[in-house]
């Protein structure tokens, strides 16, 4: 054997052992511990976003927040993700301007589920999974004592102020 | 058969150019109000974007035009690649089955949905998939005309500055190949021509991808705020060397939602950021992988070692695995008919999965040609193609672009793998019928 040869040879040899390298590593350190639900690549709090059929709107200091209307408003949540996810959703609500809220309905995929307010602020986690892609629909309606608008030309039926959404 | 043969080509390669061109029709081109206006801008030196895209961009004008185009350009190399490479097989059933899978993966939609894209991936493919072939096929036969196809792939192939990386290595490889066969090669004076013209334009190409510093301080101040300042000791490297903390801290502003301006143009477009350009930062990618071998050559597949906050998909692994995904990122393509095929799985764990296999099979197509078929031709040939792939990888990884980006710029080498695979699992079969063929006649 030449030494082109054996150059050659070490060479081939060289790149197997990359490829094999590399193709087990993908294998044992990354295919298989994703493939559990709880395991993911992206930052799973970022991937998930919010459209409601209430407008967004922003108090004096800029955050964001959307009016939950006693009627029923639709919240509905898109893993914009191409992983399967598994964790909890944050909702804080606060008192409508009435300050007579009592009870807040969660209805999701054929569910409700029914949480008490309680005064200043009430926080609601639940857990959910979410396919890769998959949107899920919430409806959110509120119990209260009385109807409750305002006189200032909004017709809007007020029930809870939802001040913060995420997803953990 | 024969007939059968002929009409099964024909057929697929019809269904194929429909489809392709179907889809193009069906979705809304992608206009990046950031990258695409420059592709428009034809310029001779220096230019920030080279001439093989805005040459036809800027005559083509119209993003109709453009899109229609890079598809028709797109099925002519697809097809053309496809032909080249089952011509190394004489086996009819195998060219016929060979010549499917090709135009399968030519289907898949990582692939096609660039042509409807103003950008330069599309044409980046084609040109991939013609320099591959035409280099496949001058490796494996005498025709110097295919030394001539492979000069003139790597001119067009050179339009795309991230490509400029492998330009040095293809031009070596092409001058050695040609030299080994300067004895069966018989070069007439005008091949001669097209030779030299091909390599003053692939040197002046070169030159325009150095002669703008747009993208090289892009690529660095991303690199440095994506990665290099999560350690504390490497920031520390950082900030020794000049860069000012306040960049940083405006790439974390900008980042945080949108002002306006990507959060790394935001960063290049500051004084300070400028001054210490001027004054050395302009080597200091070079000269922080230099000084920390381990990090530059390690991170780029295992880059959880290094920083625990960050995943695989920062890795190079992970755009050699996934590619890009315009279909669910812009809803202008939300009627596109195209699939996404086994090469390239919608779900990130199997496309890691997929990748696994394929740079497994690629290992095992060379020990199987290496060592039981002896055939170290084809060996050394599915070796040096990995390899160059996998440099290119790492190099582009590096220098090749902004971290939010590496997944575009890691596109040419995903797709550059699954070709591999489909090639050695070619030479593989091919060698095998042989030996079995010889065998039955012994």
């Amino acid at each position: 054997m030449n030494i082109a040869q054996k150059l050659m040879n070490i060479f081939m040899g060289l790149v197997v052992i990359i490829l094999i390298t590399l193709g087990i590593h993908t294998l044992i350190n990354i295919f298989i511990p994703l493939s559990k639900i709880e395991n993911t690549e992206v930052n799973k709090s970022k991937v998930i976003g919010l459209i409601s059929t209430s407008s967004m709107e922003f108090d004096e200091n800029n955050n964001p927040f959307w009016w939950i209307v006693r009627e029923g408003s639709e919240l509905k949540f898109t893993n914009y993700s191409d992983e399967p996810l598994i964790g909890k959703i944050v909702l804080k609500f606060e008192d409508n301007p009435c300050k007579n809220l009592q009870l807040i309905d969660l209805g999701m995929k054929n569910s409700i589920r029914q949480y008490r307010f309680i005064n200043p602020e009430t926080t609601i986690e639940f857990e959910i999974v979410f396919e890769k892609r998959e949107t899920i629909k919430l409806i959110l309606k509120t119990t209260q004592f009385n109807d409750c608008y305002q006189n200032n030309g909004d017709t809007r039926n007020f029930g809870a102020k939802l001040i913060y959404w995420g997803f953990i | 058969m024969k007939k059968l043969q002929y009409f099964l080509v024909v057929f697929s390669t019809l269904i194929y150019s429909l489809y392709r061109l179907k889809n193009t029709l069906s979705v809304e081109p992608f206009y990046d109000y950031f990258d695409s206006p420059q592709y428009f801008k034809l310029s001779i030196y220096p230019s920030f974007r080279l001439q093989g895209i805005t040459f036809f961009f800027s005559l083509l004008k119209e993003n109709d035009n453009i899109v229609i185009f890079q598809t028709l350009l797109g099925i002519t190399s697809w097809v053309t690649m496809s032909s080249i490479f089952v011509s190394l097989i004489s086996n009819k059933k195998l060219k016929i089955i060979f010549y499917l899978i090709f135009l399968y993966l030519g289907t898949t939609s990582v692939i096609i949905e660039h042509d409807s894209a103003i950008l330069s991936e599309s044409i980046s493919i084609s040109a991939l998939t013609l320099l591959s072939a035409t280099f496949t096929k001058f490796y494996f036969t005498n025709k110097d005309s295919f030394a001539i196809f492979t000069l003139l792939s790597i001119v067009f192939f050179s339009s795309t500055k991230s490509n400029n990386f492998l330009i040095a290595i293809l031009i070596f490889a092409l001058l050695s190949i040609i030299f080994l066969k300067r004895r069966s090669l018989k070069l007439r004076s005008f091949k001669f021509l097209i030779y030299i013209l091909s390599a003053l334009l692939i040197i002046f190409f070169t030159a325009v991808s150095l002669s703008s510093d747009i993208t090289k301080t892009l690529t660095t101040s991303g690199t440095i705020n994506n990665r290099i300042f999560l350690n504390d000791n490497w920031k520390n490297q950082t900030l020794q060397s000049g860069y000012p903390l306040s960049a940083y801290e405006n790439w974390k502003y900008y980042s945080s939602g949108n002002f306006g301006s990507p959060a790394d143009q935001a960063v290049v477009d500051r004084p300070d950021f400028k001054s210490w350009w001027r004054s050395g930062g302009e080597n200091f990618l070079v000269n922080f992988t230099l000084k920390n071998p381990d990090y530059a050559l390690i991170s780029p597949f295992l880059p959880t070692h290094y920083l625990k906050e960050q995943s695989y998909k920062k890795s190079v692994l992970n755009g050699w695995s996934q590619g890009t995904d315009l279909i669910y990122n812009f809803d202008g393509f939300k009627n596109s008919i195209a699939i996404q095929t086994i090469f390239f799985p919608d779900q990130a764990e199997y496309s890691y999965l997929v990748l696994a296999i394929i740079l497994l099979g690629i290992a095992v197509s060379i020990l199987i040609l290496w060592l039981y078929c002896h055939d170290n031709f084809s060996a050394i040939y599915i070796s040096l193609y990995s390899m160059i792939v996998m440099l290119w990888g790492l190099v582009n990884w590096w220098f090749g672009s902004k971290p939010a980006d590496m997944a575009r710029h890691q596109l040419l080498a995903a797709i550059s793998f699954r070709i591999l695979i489909i090639i050695s699992l070619v030479l593989v079969s091919k060698k095998i019928f042989d030996v079995t063929r010889q065998n039955d006649k012994a």
